[in-house]
């Protein structure tokens, strides 16, 4: 990391401080900025390491006016980057607010592959969650950023533009030189050249061609050498190539798959059309996580995009709005009745036991699992688990692009 | 041999400590025999026969900063609370001073709401009646619940004070905010609230300014350095409410009122014109009861018309092109009677006084969904790569 993220990063971390309107006394500004430097170096780390990006999502999706809010799993691993240098930064509900704005002064903009890439698979959460008007700008404009397509991002499928080689330009080899060395008998043809000179001059000569096959020796081994590199280049190139027409081709037969799949509209899971299906809500389950299964090489928002047209094109009834409670209860209701479900990846389990927040499709499931758990006390149960709006209104759309989001989600995972 | 002097009853220096009135050491942890080892307690001045808030402020008088302490008897105004002591709490339940509120906001969008008046316009009077009324239950348009108080201290001591107004318009009903020149001045009230909504499980910070109308004077007039340091929060507010006098706007001053409190309004305005988003200013008539025969309160629909106001909207016409200015600048204005105590505590009525809160609270308490993100498409995409949300679709 260099000094100038490090100021970037405390430039951007005053301004938000000035919008947000916090002020603080020297030392804990000084700590604050402290602090900045173990955070980002933990938030690189979210490249290789998708639960750190999942987590730092969290946080800034946690509301700080919930009560309890301190206690959560996500809370308290962002919370552990940044004590050594900022001791009041976790305990209780202290300086929550001040965590969020850190985060948003240190993510790592230019970092958009690996873990990162999981950014907007976490982007629905944000339509459930809402912010004041002094707050919610930064938070918009943090939104924007991570979720531009950066340089050779995955999900990036553009293909090869035809006349332009992906080999890369390789140097001229250069070709051995004659030796002009090798005619020096002929000078000595105007200068009275005798026979009984011959012997000493045939030596000379020897010699010349003698050492003329030695630099000719070292010309071949320079040459084959070269050869050798230039091979390896071009092989190490053609491998790319094809590594790069291999994925372009993957991408293009999972975009071929995907748009069979929505011109089928069967469900391979259950062996028959999804009109056949007379639950409305186990119809989209079963929808949206099969389309996962074809998007998961593929770009998210197009998908969404994708099975939302396929969901309005099978029921046509995309734009029924309803509280997002009901959404998720119903969610647990068809899982539940299911004679199978798809088992989540473990480290995701893990991830979203430890904390759910902003997660509302993953919680369904896990409770889904739980067949022996009750109603009761549902609604208290998601709004504490969940840390969102649930009475924020949904529509079936919505909801459905929701529902890939996570199960792309998952799918990552699973191929960690 | 002579008797030893009789022992007099411990007293402990802690404020937190009951031991010498039979409760529990403070530092138990620290000393198991307290009588023996804490070095807190001491035997001294028999201070027993004083009543128990005098002993506690006896206790923690010392020669550190101090605030004003409000509600004591006559005489007994300027004792003094040690700030910085070691062994004093973090935290003393009176006025928070700037530092604990800004440790407030870092923890939480918290509501700072700015309780602006010309001397004497009844700013602290609003904020007693407010409390007693939301800790009471009668919220009336108000939508939240009171659930906390890091300043319960402060506010019972005003309402202490408040109960023992005999109803005399020459009496104090609360006693006057001082000018304190402490480097450490306390002037925040705090309330935590919950909303009425039982689906809505947020708890809001309100912090409320109690600033001494001297300083606010000297802020939106001279603005001098002391004032303006004093003044710090202003740009962090998230609502106004700016008192005038409505009986002194009818009296032989009410020119000045008018001129003061127009000044204030302006001032407002110029410190908030480029805020966003813009904060409301809840111009507040105080003492209306005082004057309720002669200007009817205006029916809540009609309060923006000067006309509804009669005498008072005459009287404060200054006032009333600041307001324009404030609405031109899109600062939301919006205008209110209140009588905070028109009678005796136990008797009196109040009037109004929820509103001006519930209407700020409407704007500073304004939360938005995230709009959807419209997706950038990547260069170069083609066919499927290029298909976007849905939702912005009509």
């Amino acid at each position: 990391m260099t000094k100038d993220a490090e100021k970037t990063s405390a430039t951007r971390l005053n301004q938000i401080r000035r919008e947000w309107g916090l002020g603080g006394d020297e030392t804990t500004a000084q700590a604050q900025n402290n602090a900045l430097e173990p955070l980002q170096k933990w938030l690189r780390k979210g490249k290789d390491s998708p639960a750190v990006v999942i987590r730092s999502v969290q946080v800034l999706l946690a509301n700080p006016e919930t009560p309890g809010v301190d206690q959560r799993r996500s809370i308290s691993d962002v919370v552990e980057q940044v004590s050594s240098k900022w001791a009041t930064a976790g305990s209780g509900l202290q300086n929550l607010l001040g965590l969020q704005a850190m985060l948003l002064a240190a993510w790592p903009a230019d970092l958009k592959q690996g873990g990162f890439a999981l950014v907007p698979m976490l982007d629905s959460a944000w339509s459930a969650r809402r912010g004041t008007g002094r707050h919610q700008p930064q938070i918009d404009q943090w939104r924007k950023t991570v979720c531009q397509p950066g340089d050779g991002v995955s999900t990036d499928i553009s293909a090869p533009v035809v006349g332009e080689s992906p080999v890369p330009a390789q140097p001229k080899l250069e070709t051995m030189k004659v030796n002009e060395q090798i005619e020096h008998l002929r000078k000595h043809v105007g200068v009275g050249w005798t026979y009984e000179s011959f012997a000493s001059q045939l030596v000379a000569v020897l010699d010349a061609y003698g050492n003329d096959l030695k630099a000719l020796s070292k010309h071949c081994a320079a040459l084959t050498g070269r050869i050798g590199t230039a091979t390896e280049s071009i092989d190490s190139a053609m491998q790319q190539f094809a590594t790069s027409v291999d994925d372009a081709l993957q991408k293009h037969r999972a975009e071929a798959e995907f748009l069979w799949w929505g011109q089928a509209r069967y469900s391979q899971h259950l062996r028959k059309p999804y009109r056949r299906i007379k639950d409305p809500n186990e119809c989209l389950w079963w929808m949206a996580w099969d389309a996962s299964v074809h998007a998961l090489g593929l770009d998210v928002e197009p998908a969404a995009s994708f099975l939302v047209e396929t969901l309005f094109q099978t029921s046509g009834d995309i734009h029924q709005k309803r509280p997002l409670k009901q959404w998720v209860q119903d969610l647990i209701l068809v899982l539940r009745r299911a004679d199978w479900r798809p088992p989540l990846s473990p480290q995701f389990k893990e991830l979203a036991e430890g904390d759910c927040l902003g997660l509302p499709v993953t919680w369904a499931r896990l409770q889904a699992e739980q067949t022996d758990a009750s109603g009761a006390g549902f609604e208290e149960r998601a709004r504490e688990v969940l840390g969102l709006d649930l009475d924020v209104e949904i529509d079936r759309g919505e909801w459905a692009a929701w529902i890939l989001r996570e199960a792309l989600l998952d799918w990552h995972f699973e191929d960690e | 041999m002579p008797l030893p002097p009789p022992l007099k009853p411990p007293r402990c220096k802690n404020p937190d400590c009951t031991f010498p009135d039979g409760g529990r050491c403070a530092r138990l942890a620290e000393f198991p025999d307290p009588l023996s080892q804490c070095e807190d307690l001491a035997r001294g001045e028999d201070t027993s026969s004083l009543p128990a808030s005098a002993r506690l402020l006896k206790r923690l008088t010392g020669p550190r900063p101090v605030v004003q302490v409000l509600g004591l008897e006559k005489g007994e105004r300027s004792a003094e609370l040690p700030l910085t002591s070691p062994e004093a709490a973090p935290w003393s339940g009176r006025h928070l001073p700037p530092a604990d509120a800004e440790r407030l906001l870092w923890r939480s969008p918290a509501r700072l709401i700015a309780v602006l008046g010309p001397f004497n316009a009844g700013k602290t009077s609003l904020l007693t009646s407010f409390f007693l009324q939301l800790a009471n239950g009668q919220r009336g348009s108000f939508p939240y619940r009171f659930a906390s108080s890091l300043t319960l201290h402060g506010f019972r001591e005003l309402a202490e004070h408040a109960n023992r107004w005999s109803g005399k318009d020459s009496e104090d009903i609360v006693l006057h905010t001082v000018k304190e020149d402490s480097a450490l001045p306390g002037y925040f009230l705090h309330l935590g609230l919950r909303p009425e909504r039982t689906t809505d499980d947020r708890h809001i910070d309100v912090l409320l300014s109690d600033v001494s109308g001297e300083w606010i004077k000297e802020w939106g007039g001279k603005v001098t350095d002391e004032a303006q340091r004093r003044m710090h929060f202003i740009p962090r507010c998230d609502a106004f409410l700016i008192l005038a006098d409505a009986e002194a706007l009818l009296g032989t001053s009410g020119g000045k009122v008018d001129n003061e409190t127009s000044v204030l309004v302006r001032r407002v305005v110029t410190s908030m014109r480029d805020a966003q988003p813009r904060p409301p200013i809840a111009m507040v008539f105080s003492k209306f009861d005082r004057i309720a025969r002669s200007v009817p309160p205006p029916p809540e629909g009609q309060r923006s018309d000067p006309g509804a106001w009669g005498l008072i909207a005459q009287r404060a016409r200054r006032t009333w092109l600041a307001l324009k200015e404030a609405e031109r600048a899109e600062l939301p204005v919006g205008l209110f009677p209140v009588s905070a105590f028109p009678n005796r505590l136990a008797e009196g009525q109040p009037a109004g006084v929820m509103d001006p809160f519930a209407w700020v609270m409407q704007h500073a308490d304004l939360l938005k969904r995230s709009p959807s993100k419209p997706r950038p498409v990547p260069e170069k995409a083609r066919g499927f790569a290029t298909m976007r949300r849905w939702e912005e679709e009509p």
